[in-house]
């Protein structure tokens, strides 16, 4: 019974650190349907859409009068 | 991880408590599972990402490992169905991650992690239409038992793929890889030692 103690406190670690890393509301997002930060998709950098935090600005910039 | 890790779960619960039904009515699950992946597969969420279905691989995999016992009993045999499961499941992430891949990013960008993926679906492929019952009479066991030697090569393959996406989930998936490979090399060396005695 040696395995599957091993592999029920390996379980049981990995839950409560899951738990604790990942806010539980991005857990009940993604179930709902919403991709987020946590649970986010890596491919959207590839495909050139922006990611959390980093939106391209260049349309905002002031340009100079002079 | 926690869907991954609680998807596990619920299977692995499920599984003890309804493994008669699950066998016994495979089929409308199969439907139920196919129209599920059918419907959620244009949006991003727990199956496309492939939460869900690695969930249910790895209930499978582990299967493998266990102690022999009740537990083991009745996860292997629901294994088979399991395995259908996660694979139907998996179709819309394997896809659609084709898709965006040959559509939006050039085949060159795609990096170590998403070839390593692509292999794992085309080896996963042969082992998904075997699992099915009325195919699998059509084998001997010893030759279905040796085709499905390669759902080894598609494990290796799938942890490859989530070792080098190298997200913040590494190490989850790295501890899932190292205890996998930890707890089998005992039975193949078992295993190689029994052919050499024959």
């Amino acid at each position: 019974m040696m395995k599957n103690k091993i592999l029920l406190a390996l379980a049981a670690f990995m839950l409560t650190i899951s738990f604790v890393n990942e806010p539980i509301q991005d857990t009940i997002d993604i179930v709902a349907g919403a991709t987020n930060q946590t649970y986010g998709t890596s491919v959207d950098s590839y495909a050139s859409a922006s990611t959390n935090g980093s939106y391209d600005d260049d349309g905002y910039e002031e340009e100079d009068d002079d | 991880m926690t869907i991954v890790l609680l998807t596990a779960l619920i299977s692995v619960i499920l599984a003890f408590f309804f493994y008669k039904q699950i066998h016994k009515y495979k089929y409308i699950l199969y439907g139920f599972f196919g129209l599920l992946a059918l419907v959620v597969s244009e949006s991003g969420n727990i199956i496309t990402l492939g939460f869900v279905p690695f969930g249910i691989f790895l209930v499978v995999m582990y299967t493998g490992v266990l102690d022999k016992g009740i537990v083991r009993k009745r996860l292997a045999l629901v294994r088979a169905e399991y395995a259908i499961i996660g694979s139907i499941l998996l179709l819309p992430h394997a896809i659609g991650y084709l898709e965006i891949y040959l559509d939006e990013v050039f085949p060159k960008l795609a990096g170590w992690s998403q070839l390593f993926g692509v292999l794992a679906f085309l080896t996963m492929i042969p082992l998904f239409v075997t699992s099915f019952q009325f195919i699998r009479k059509k084998f001997s066991y010893k030759e279905w038992k040796s085709l499905h030697k390669v759902a080894y090569v598609s494990y290796l393959f799938i942890f490859a793929h989530l070792l080098i996406l190298n997200n913040d989930r590494f190490f989850y998936y790295l501890a899932i890889t190292v205890v996998y490979i930890a707890l089998k090399v005992p039975t193949v060396y078992k295993w190689i030692e029994k052919r050499k005695k024959t």
